[in-house]
């Protein structure tokens, strides 16, 4: 017989790993393939994509990724979750970087990719820019590193 | 909560996965697996989320619970009590009315 453990909270804190959540409901592993919401943290994509903004992923099933758009994925290297913008494609891998990153991460095989960005949500308003069209000027101002240059000049001059 | 008799189902808008004992629970809302309100139920906390799977009550939780760990079942309805309060609040589980016999 054990003891009651539950005195304390009967609700943990969320230690385990939300990526493999995160692989579950976007690959269809447990459930159909479903597409997620969550707040994004950091500053590697920003301009575009915010530190507090809510996302929402779309399986890569129903929607492949192609250069230029921002895709969620578990890095081979670091095992962390990263949601950049994919640069270029060679077979099935990508190569992504945060738009304002300085160095991109590398090939990211296609199986690592968990879903692919489809929604921006900022302070409970939709943002489009950097999900349409111009997100082929966006690449382009990423892989020469202007973007990121820009982005250190404006964040010297404020 | 209404009534101890009432049987207890789990909400159907829900994706649960069991990692290191924990429970963790992702509600979806309107077809989105919303990642931001993910729910992680400690070891005893899934002994009873299991239970509810199997279409149980709160005196058959309460009973299972005293069997599986040291407690007197004053104390254990009391905690079973709140805990599926906060499931109820949460959005996780409902009460099915009671049927009339």
């Amino acid at each position: 017989m054990k003891s009651n453990p539950w005195r304390s909270s009967w609700f943990s804190g969320f230690a385990s790993q939300p990526n493999v959540l995160l692989g579950d409901l976007l690959s269809g592993a447990r459930t159909a393939p479903l597409p997620v919401r969550l707040t994004a943290r950091g500053i590697s994509m920003a301009p575009f994509i915010r530190d507090g903004d809510v996302i929402t992923l779309r399986p890569c099933r129903d929607c492949p990724p192609r250069t230029g758009d921002v895709v969620a994925f578990v890095h081979p290297v670091s095992e962390q979750l990263l949601i950049h913008r994919v640069l270029a494609m060679n077979g099935c891998s990508f190569m992504t970087q945060g738009d304002n990153a300085p160095v991109n991460d590398g090939m990211i095989p296609e199986e690592r990719v968990l879903g692919r960005v489809v929604a921006v949500e900022r302070n409970g308003t939709r943002v489009r820019f950097g999900l349409g069209v111009e997100r082929f000027l966006i690449v382009v101002l990423v892989r020469s590193k202007l973007l990121h240059l820009l982005l250190s000049r404006l964040h010297e001059c404020a | 909560m209404n009534s101890e008799s009432e049987e207890i189902v789990k909400s159907d808008d829900l994706v649960t996965r069991r990692i290191a004992g924990e429970t963790l629970i992702v509600p979806v809302r309107k077809g989105v697996g919303d990642l931001d309100s993910i729910f992680t139920l400690n070891e005893a906390g899934s002994f009873i989320w299991d239970l509810i799977g199997q279409g149980i009550r709160f005196d058959q939780i309460v009973e299972s619970l005293c069997r599986e760990y040291e407690v007197t079942v004053e104390d254990a309805a009391k905690d079973v009590k709140d805990f599926l309060e906060s499931l109820e609040l949460a959005g996780l589980i409902r009460f099915l009315p009671d049927s009339p016999d």
